[in-house]
């Protein structure tokens, strides 16, 4: 079957919508279970990379057409 | 008197496109652009500058598809030696995305190319067709012997005379 190479490449990336939320910030606090022991590294993947660039883009789209809509 | 065709001598000899030195065509070189982000500064600015942009918004209100745009967009870029399969494939979605931020920016209702969407509950006909086939195939006999069952005779019951006595059973 002749599909798209660029739908697959788009569709793929399985972004949700949990992708786009913002994340809750963590607790400063010093008995926070947050705080001190996650890593604060980049996502290093190219795929991972990517999936962080749709989906802020995504997010941007999201606020045009939710603007022009109200 | 009917004209033969004669048999050109025009084609490509087989093969003929291994010939040329190694080295010679674009894609055979090192990319320009060897990661996703350096793609991506090529083709954003693209995008939106003022020669493509009314070029894509028009192709976009004709219908053309998003994935379709992004695609060939990406293969020239290969053919012409900008970046490699790979960088392209990874860059794909994005292109789709910055064009559909550009249409949506200036309105424009477009074609995302995404109108097949792969539905996981719904069993497809050549599927269920399968199956059937299968299932023929397994229980062949049984499904002969119940095609072969003659019906009851139902109109029998009703041509029965029902006795009318006084004294008679009624059913």
């Amino acid at each position: 079957m002749d599909i798209n190479p660029a739908y697959s490449a788009y569709t793929n990336l399985g972004i949700t919508d949990t992708d786009m939320k913002n994340k809750p910030k963590r607790g400063m606090g010093l008995l926070s279970p947050m705080g001190m022991s996650t890593s604060k590294e980049e996502p290093n993947e190219p795929r991972d990379r990517v999936r962080q660039y749709v989906a802020r883009i995504r997010k941007a789209r999201k606020q045009v057409t939710d603007g022009r809509n109200s | 008197m009917a004209e033969i065709p004669r048999e050109t001598l025009d084609y490509p000899i087989p093969g003929q496109g291994m010939t040329a030195e190694v080295g010679s065509r674009p894609w055979q070189n090192p990319p320009q652009y060897t990661t996703v982000e350096q793609a991506l500064e090529f083709y954003i600015p693209r995008l939106v500058s003022d020669d493509v942009y009314e070029s894509l918004l028009d192709s976009m209100e004709l219908g053309i598809p998003l994935t379709v745009m992004a695609d060939s967009m990406q293969s020239t870029a290969v053919m012409q030696g900008l970046h490699t399969i790979d960088v392209g494939i990874l860059a794909m979605p994005v292109i789709i995305e910055m064009l559909a931020y550009i249409g949506d920016d200036a309105g424009i209702e477009y074609n995302l190319g995404m109108d097949k969407p792969i539905d996981e509950d719904k069993i497809s006909d050549t599927k269920i067709a399968l199956a059937m086939k299968r299932m023929r195939e397994k229980l062949p006999q049984e499904l002969d012997d119940r095609e072969e069952m003659p019906e009851e005779p139902e109109a029998m019951e009703e041509d029965t005379p029902q006795p009318s006595g006084l004294m008679a059973r009624r059913v």
